[in-house]
């Protein structure tokens, strides 16, 4: 793990482990402490030091009358005029950006609930770093961070929360710079990421141009339908359960991920005339597969970011330690379909009759 | 029809390149897509009524598949509940529509939980859900006066609230195509210190509040420190301004100047430039 991201943890987790049982039991929510006006960062001036790195331009430069009604350092005075009025009188552009339809309420509150006005240990001047001071509010991300077994980098590296949120506001929920898409994408376009467990990262960018029936979070470009972005206790950060291997004994509780928004009955109703096109008669053929001595997981047949082929089917399955690549060679035919033989016997199904078929 | 073959030419490589670069387009419900005419089956409510999927009363029709139980059907169903507060009064209908096969009680659970108040429909035997090809919960159709399917969402977890809204608002009449594009494709909301032009335009603003206070020599300074970020018409006119107040036209010159060459009809740079060549 990233040096910085131990450090953080370790900060992290001594207010968590204090605040004992109640905190631990707390539902994975963006829980804000509603009431709290003034969020706890000094805006008085920090005395000179070397982790004194960042001055706001009028007061290195000695002008307190800019925003303080006297130009003396030592006595000040009140502010001129409210202080997000003060801040914008120069940063106008905020007035552009405060006008987004989703605000962030501290932001609109008071500049100063998150920014030194006079000098700061952090760039932007923010009151502390950056990770620490938004889940000084955001108790549920904090414990979401602290607690995930599997780490997101995003969260920690480079610009962290600023990397996908705007602070201020934004036009997209959640104060995201843009839909999750459009961020993800900033990095996982790339070839040879790697993940914490030693497994290459799909490059999307090239896989969707090269793919194009396109799974609906997908084509929304809603890849928090699936993934938990500030980490989480599944692999690939699923927001649920998904099997991690590629046979498994089937349990309804292991694919929550998928029946988040399919219908299990899909899968474990073995009749069905309604459920589904997979059926050869009402012989429900999702049932069969998944009922197999070693349990097909979807990933078997559907490929979950995009494929070539109709229903998400993928051209194939890597088999074998070399990864060579099991062709399902699935054909759609007027009335259902077919697999031509690979995993089994070449085996058509037609989904336009109504009648059960006996089991094959 | 040389140019004519050249021209469908043309149109058949763009073509050929649009969809090389876009995702095969979805048919929303499996077995129905946008545009096309929906049947209005009359079917039993969960509190003992009954009630049609679609009213040719109102200008739009909302009808949502669900499921207890789930929580993405409740986020749902609570949001949905929001757009329908946000468009009180207007000709919306509203109703769901959940399966049979979920016990009456745990449905009533959700829909006391979503706060919602409108007819829930119960599909016997997942017919109406196998008729459209539903696949998904939860998923919301929405029709227009004559049964025509005019929109299909599914649940996502962001923004699934405005794309509802911003979707009712078209067929409505409120906001125009463009407006729901940006709804779909928001513009990214751009940090402060992306552009450049903001950083100049924040020196300039305190180059002016210097000045306001009496202070040219700093003032000067900000503006200069300005059009070193970017070239702001604005701030090189300010320039001027400030040397020219203060009898330094020779120098104040080359800073109108070079306003007007960025803004040829910026009007503080052409009157101090008049007025210092007099």
């Amino acid at each position: 793990m990233d040096k910085r991201l131990t450090k953080l943890t370790r900060l992290l987790a001594v207010p968590v482990l204090l605040a004992g049982a109640t905190a631990l039991a707390a539902p994975l929510k963006t829980e804000v402490r509603k009431k709290e006006t003034r969020r706890g960062i000094q805006v008085a001036p920090i005395p000179p030091g070397p982790s004194v790195k960042w001055s706001h331009g009028p007061f290195e430069a000695g002008d307190c009358s800019i925003c303080h009604e006297r130009n003396d350092p030592k006595s000040p005075g009140p502010i001129t005029m409210g202080i997000n009025e003060l801040c914008y009188s120069c940063h106008e552009e905020f007035q552009g950006i405060m006008a987004r339809k989703f605000k962030h309420v501290p932001a609109a509150e008071t500049c100063t609930n998150c920014h030194n006005p006079h000098n700061a240990t952090e760039k932007k001047l923010l009151g502390a770093e950056m990770v620490e001071m938004c889940v000084g509010c955001h108790k549920g991300i904090r414990e979401q961070i602290v607690n995930a077994k599997v780490k997101h980098d995003a969260v920690t590296t480079g610009e962290k929360c600023s990397n996908c949120h705007n602070p201020h506001a934004a036009n997209v929920e959640k104060l995201l710079i843009q839909l999750p898409f459009d961020l993800c994408v900033n990095c996982h376009s790339k070839d040879g990421m790697m993940s914490d467990d030693g497994k290459q990262m799909t490059n999307y960018k090239a896989w969707l141009a090269d793919n194009k029936v396109w799974h609906e979070p997908v084509k929304a470009k809603d890849c928090s339908a699936c993934h938990r972005t500030h980490g989480g206790d599944n692999f690939r950060l699923l927001v649920s359960a998904y099997p991690s291997t590629f046979y498994a004994p089937y349990a309804t509780k292991a694919y929550a991920l998928c029946y988040g928004c399919h219908n299990d009955k899909v899968v474990s109703v073995e009749e069905t005339t309604t459920l589904t096109g997979f059926r050869d008669g009402s012989r429900n053929l999702h049932y069969v597969h998944v009922h197999k001595e070693r349990g097909r997981t979807c990933r078997a047949c559907h490929e979950v970011h995009a494929s070539r082929q109709d229903h998400h089917i993928r051209d194939g399955v890597p088999y074998g330690p070399k990864g060579w690549l099991l062709k399902i060679n699935y054909t759609k035919l007027p009335n259902g379909g077919s697999c031509a033989k690979t995993c089994h016997e070449t085996k058509a199904y037609n989904n336009k009759t109504l009648t059960s078929s006996a089991p094959k | 029809m040389l140019s004519s073959r050249r021209r469908s030419t043309g149109w058949v490589v763009a073509a050929t390149l649009v969809a090389a670069f876009f995702p095969r387009p979805g048919r929303a419900f499996s077995n129905v897509a946008v545009g096309d005419a929906l049947d209005s089956p009359a079917l039993r409510t969960l509190d003992g009524g009954t009630a049609e999927l679609l009213s040719k009363k109102h200008a739009a029709s909302v009808f949502v598949f669900f499921r207890p139980g789930q929580d993405h059907s409740l986020d749902a169903l609570k949001d949905l509940a929001a757009v329908q507060k946000e468009l009180a009064g207007r000709p919306v209908r509203w109703v769901g529509v959940v399966s049979d096969s979920w016990p009456a009680a745990e449905v009533r659970a959700t829909v006391q939980a979503a706060g919602i108040d409108w007819p829930v429909l119960v599909d016997e035997g997942d017919a109406l859900y196998g008729k459209l090809g539903v696949r998904l919960h939860p998923v919301v159709g929405i029709a227009d006066q004559r049964a025509r399917l005019v929109a299909y969402e599914h649940f996502r977890q962001i923004n699934f609230r405005e794309l509802v809204l911003a979707r009712l608002r078209l067929l409505l009449g409120e906001i125009d195509q463009a407006a729901m594009s940006r709804v779909i494709d928001p513009p990214r909301s751009t940090l402060p210190s992306d552009d450049p032009r903001d950083v100049a335009r924040r020196h300039l603003n305190l180059a002016r509040m210097l000045w306001k206070r009496g202070n040219a020599e700093k003032a000067l300074e900000q503006a200069r420190r300005s059009v070193e970020v970017a070239p702001l018409a604005d701030a090189w006119a300010f320039q001027g301004e400030v040397l020219a107040a203060q009898g330094r036209c020779p120098q104040a010159l080359p800073a109108f100047e070079a306003a007007l060459k960025i803004e040829p009809a910026h009007a503080v740079a052409r009157k101090g430039a008049t007025g210092c060549a007099r």
